[in-house]
């Protein structure tokens, strides 16, 4: 039984029932124009805001859901909590000694470092990570750079956010990101000046709260001109009391001579449908690099997105999804060339375990005019055993004659030879086994920060764990 | 329609459009399939049987929609797809190829690859290899490439004393290696 398995088998009742009744009595479930001007009215936003979120309700009581990807049918909009408010949220978290065994077990398997154990768990304030946090804030402030909560953003840098707020992903994109306009809340603001090089990861969990539900959060970063950033985002443990629907959007945009990283690890509680959108709008000679890993949720619809405006634009993509049982992982990449002379590749790898469907789904699209474009995609995928499937879907657009496109995909088991050779030297198969798969995973880990990458690693060999070959 | 193909069974002039093939075991087809429309598909059911297949699709102008899946469903199949298509003028085409693998196929290897030449600055390719494996002991893959006439291919060529047109044709030729010559006329 692998350690990741007590989501199933814990017994959560007690958990989630003292959290259920302390905030779901006053929180309404269901979607209405009462909720959403509530939601405005109590963050006390500008008029720009509220119009907004109203046209994302109309837009989403209009829209159908998609008719392609995973099956969306059992979402039940009435019954989800779009929004508890903060003092509604106050019997969310509980203390240290109230967080079942197996779950602190758990996270010191991943040797993830004990205040951030504390907020994971919604146990505890972040007073230790607060210091921290504190401390790194006064040395980017010194540089001019942002860093801010989404909600302090709005009140704080109104005219910086109105520029940019939903306009990387329009609010009809599709029914996900209506919703999402009509109730985000939460999430962080980035924004670094021109010229100035962060060479730190800037890290999403200082930013967390442990009373906001994460559900909506909108992620908004700006790179101004020359500058360059890295921003790394989500945790390896899965986060508990989640609501079953993630609708978050992340905007990013990359000036001129820019370079920015976006780092994400997805690890949502089985019950949840992940369906987040994430964008970049890259400009002249700018690069843009996504590195993400996604595992956990019940279904998952991600496909973070890249539009090569400028000329010369870059995009990378690297990503692992690891579908295990229960779970699809339908995920990829876009790619919108549109200026000239700009250069995308694309490295996906999925794998699937125990009956998980995963799933490439991705766009290489050049319009025209996008001359001298150069792409590359590559997908792989492993299927572990005899339950479980993968699915590659790529759609390529090419309306442009003057380009170079290769995209190559490949689907299979581990290979037999190479898992004798390692047990020939020693390995059980289990170890055998999870080394052949950090190999399989490892561009796509070496991109991590150091912390991550071990927590990433560590995940997978969980994941592995009783593995059949 | 549909055509059931047995072991040592002859068969000539095989249609090319909506057409489903269902092989039996140890058939091996090869199908070579020129301005080929709509959809056709290739069950691979008895064990053994194996299909080659080549699409040809070139076109000046206009709409062209084709779809090819090979779909493996016996024990120790094998499937090859190749689809090549070229376009000039205002031409527009969507080309899907798909490799299938139901539950059960053990042993299937598949490969599916596609190539597409625009010739002009009005023509559009929306390309789809697609790959649905729903077991794991097989071997499956694709690769799709887009391209444009080499210029440093071109530039060996008239460097040799070829015209540039000459040049252009022979490269063509070249990327349409195999394929019939009522074809390259409708290209060059």
């Amino acid at each position: 039984m692998g350690a990741l398995d007590y989501i199933q088998d814990l017994d959560r009742a007690v958990f989630d029932e003292a959290n259920q009744q302390s905030y779901a009595k006053k929180a309404q479930k269901g979607l209405s124009e009462k909720l959403v001007r509530r939601i405005s009215k109590e963050k006390k936003e500008p008029g720009w805001m509220l119009e907004l979120r109203l046209e994302g309700l109309q837009k989403f009581t209009e829209m159908e859901l998609p008719e392609w990807g995973v099956n969306l049918k059992d979402l039940d909009f009435d019954d989800l909590i779009y929004y508890a408010s903060p003092e509604e949220m106050k019997g969310y978290a509980t203390s240290w000694e109230d967080v079942p065994a197996d779950v602190k077990r758990t996270f010191e398997r991943l040797g993830i470092p004990e205040a951030e154990r504390k907020v994971l768990a919604g146990a505890g304030a972040q007073y230790d990570s607060l210091n921290a946090y504190h401390n790194l804030k006064e040395e980017w402030e010194k540089l001019g750079v942002i860093f801010e909560d989404m909600d302090v953003a709005v009140q704080k840098y109104p005219d910086l956010v109105k520029k940019y707020f939903m306009k990387a992903v329009p609010v009809k994109d599709h029914k996900f990101t209506a919703l999402h306009t009509a109730v985000w809340s939460g999430g962080t603001f980035l924004y670094i000046p021109k010229g100035v090089h962060v060479d730190q990861p800037l890290q999403a969990y200082f930013r967390m709260n442990a009373q906001n539900m994460g559900q909506f959060e909108h992620t908004l970063i700006i790179v101004e001109e020359e500058a360059q950033g890295h921003y790394v985002e989500g945790c390896s443990a899965p986060k508990y009391g989640s609501t079953s629907l993630h609708a978050g959007c992340v905007e990013i945009y990359v000036k001129k001579n820019a370079r920015f990283r976006y780092s994400s690890v997805e690890n949502w509680s089985q019950d949840t449908y992940n369906l987040n959108t994430k964008r970049a709008i890259i400009d002249e000679n700018g690069l843009m690099e996504w590195v993400g890993g996604n595992l956990g949720s019940g279904k998952t619809m991600l496909y973070p997105c890249s539009v090569l405006r400028g000329k010369r634009s870059k995009s990378d993509h690297l990503g692992i999804a690891f579908a295990n049982k229960g779970q699809i992982q339908d995920v990829g990449a876009k790619v919108i060339h549109v200026g000239e002379n700009t250069t995308s590749t694309v490295l996906s790898k999925g794998i699937s375990k125990g009956g998980g469907e995963s799933i490439y789904r991705g766009l290489l699209q050049i319009n025209k005019g996008a001359k001298g474009a150069k792409a590359n995609v590559r997908c792989d995928a492993l299927i572990l055993d005899g339950d479980s499937r993968s699915d590659t879907y790529p759609d390529l657009r090419i309306h442009e004659e003057d380009v170079a496109i290769g995209h190559e995909a490949s689907v299979g088991r581990i290979s037999e030879e190479q898992l004798y050779y390692l047990r020939s030297r020693g390995l059980s198969e289990d170890e055998a086994l999870a080394m052949i798969v950090n190999g399989f995973i490892e561009p796509i880990i070496k991109a991590l920060p150091l912390e991550y990458a071990v927590e990433m690693n560590r995940l997978i060999e969980m994941e592995m764990e009783d593995s059949v070959g | 329609m549909k055509i059931l193909l047995k072991k040592n069974q002859r068969v000539t002039k095989l249609p090319s459009k909506e057409v489903r093939y269902v092989l039996g075991e140890g058939v091996k087809l090869e199908l070579s399939l020129e301005q080929a429309e709509g959809e056709v598909m290739v069950e691979l059911r008895g064990e053994g049987s194996e299909v080659e297949s080549v699409v040809y699709l070139v076109s000046r102008d206009g709409d062209s929609k084709f779809n090819l899946e090979h779909r493996h469903v016996g024990l120790n199949t094998k499937s090859k797809m190749i689809q090549k298509v070229a376009l000039i003028g205002t031409a527009q085409a969507e080309l899907v190829g798909t490799v299938r693998m139901d539950a059960g196929c053990k042993g299937a290897e598949g490969d599916l690859a596609q190539h597409s030449l625009l010739l002009s600055p009005e023509a559009k390719i929306n390309a789809k290899p697609n790959l649905e494996i729903g077991h794991h002991e097989v071997k499956a893959s694709h690769a799709s490439t887009m391209e444009r006439v080499d210029d440093e291919k071109l530039f060996y060529l008239t460097s040799r004393g070829v015209s540039k047109k000459e040049a252009q044709q022979l490269l063509i030729e070249g990327f349409f290696k195999g394929a019939s010559q009522d074809l390259l006329t409708i290209l060059l």
